[in-house]
């Protein structure tokens, strides 16, 4: 994989206070005010949760309905059996209310799962972010190399404020968060290895939070 | 946060009104078939609040080696739907097709995205190819809107049909996975002054 450990999981702290910071000083009723940035919907698809199969996923947005939970229960990897290379992924695809004047991107993204691994045994896991209808996205990957013998992961994606990925000024926005495994067993076929979710609810988790800022 | 709340009080006069204006050019609905996306079960649409922007994605664009043939090919065609008033031509544009590609030596992976609009005779195609090794995330993006716009008024049905086809035979000992995990695009966006008044 190309980027392995990318720069962008290193600076969680000073991040995630501000994220916090800005969450806790727009806190709202239940009914969000039309000109605020505030989440719509979320949908989610992917082999790792199959629309068609609703228990697979448990989305849950928070009472200010700027930030929002995934759970998954079946994002997960094993081999054998199987081949080799596997890989599987969920997508989510966030409707947002952008007010005129205003847009919006993404601020933190975090992940958490587990990696059972052989020795040279691999296991990637990346986040695709982009706006739909927007080309640039922001990709963050991370490999996780055996001997693993259950490693709890937690990525966290800072997104820059002067990141490529901000939604149009004045429109409507949908952001896509893409969460794809790959296991990539060949350098050791008769090892075993489980690349998956943490909790017994779900495994990964996502935590989002929106920063917006207005158009010039 | 003080100057927040204040601009935000100055933007309400800007909010935009609920439900689409007859007069503007909206996506009414995006239908999907093909053995890529065989039910509504296996493609989830999401469309814009202001109906300009939409994405879909995937479950079953997925084409793997072994099994299978040596040359093996998967397809999704969605029907965007857009309401097109009088005086106005539409397009679609900035359509990324973004998924993953693990290509053993020699083998060939291609994306094929094509672009047709009811009544009118001139399509558009696009076509990527990623050769082996490969180990990586790709995106391709087309511009359908430098060639095919609709009739002033109408009709606004476009057929996007997005084809993968893989080819292992000159590998068929390795292993394949070539995917697309979703398709976006936009109407012909104001900001690119794509909307051409006729």
């Amino acid at each position: 994989m190309k980027n392995p450990n990318s720069s962008g999981r290193a600076a969680v702290l000073v991040a995630s206070l501000f994220v916090v910071g800005l969450s806790t000083s727009s806190v709202q009723a239940a009914d969000p005010d039309p000109n605020d940035v505030y989440i719509l919907g979320v949908k989610t698809n992917g082999k790792g949760c199959p629309k068609g199969d609703p228990g697979t996923v448990e989305t849950t947005i928070s009472e200010d309905k700027k930030s929002f939970v995934v759970n998954f229960r079946d994002m997960e990897l094993s081999y054998p059996p199987g081949k080799p290379i596997q890989t599987t992924n969920c997508q989510a695809d966030v409707s947002l209310h952008v007010p005129g004047g205003w847009q919006v991107s993404l601020a933190t993204v975090t992940t958490r799962g587990l990696a059972i691994l052989a020795d040279k045994q691999k296991a990637n896991q990346t986040s695709t972010y982009f706006f739909a209808g927007n080309p640039p996205q922001k990709q963050y990957h991370t490999d996780i190399v055996g001997p693993q013998d259950g490693y709890f992961y937690q990525f966290t994606d800072v997104i820059p404020i002067e990141s490529l990925v901000w939604s149009k000024c004045g429109t409507s926005a949908i952001f896509s968060i893409n969460t794809t495994l790959i296991l990539d067993a060949s350098k050791n076929k008769s090892g075993d290895a489980i690349f998956n979710s943490t909790s017994m609810d779900a495994g990964f988790e996502k935590i989002l939070q929106y920063q917006w800022k207005k158009c010039t | 946060m003080t100057s927040l709340f204040i601009l935000s009080a100055l933007y309400a006069c800007l909010a935009p009104p609920a439900g689409p204006d007859p007069n503007s050019v909206y996506i009414e609905k995006i239908t999907t078939g093909g053995d890529g996306c065989p039910s509504p079960a296996a493609v989830a649409t999401t469309i814009s609040e202001d109906r300009t922007i939409f994405v879909l994605s995937y479950i079953k664009m997925q084409l793997e080696h072994p099994p299978g043939p040596a040359v093996a090919k998967v397809h999704c065609k969605a029907g965007v739907h857009l309401h097109v008033p009088k005086g106005w031509q539409v397009a679609l544009t900035h359509v990324t097709t973004r998924g993953y590609a693990y290509l053993e030596h020699d083998m060939v992976a291609h994306q094929t995205a094509s672009y047709r609009l009811a009544g009118v005779p001139i399509g558009a195609e696009y076509s990527h190819a990623l050769m082996g090794p490969h180990d990586d995330f790709y995106q391709f993006t087309d511009d359908p809107a430098a060639t095919v716009w609709s009739k002033c008024g109408g009709p606004g049905l476009f057929a996007f049909t997005t084809t993968l086809t893989l080819d292992t035979s000159a590998n068929p000992e390795g292993q394949a996975i070539f995917n697309t995990t979703s398709s976006d695009g936009e109407l012909a966006a104001r900001v690119h002054l794509d909307w051409r008044p006729c």
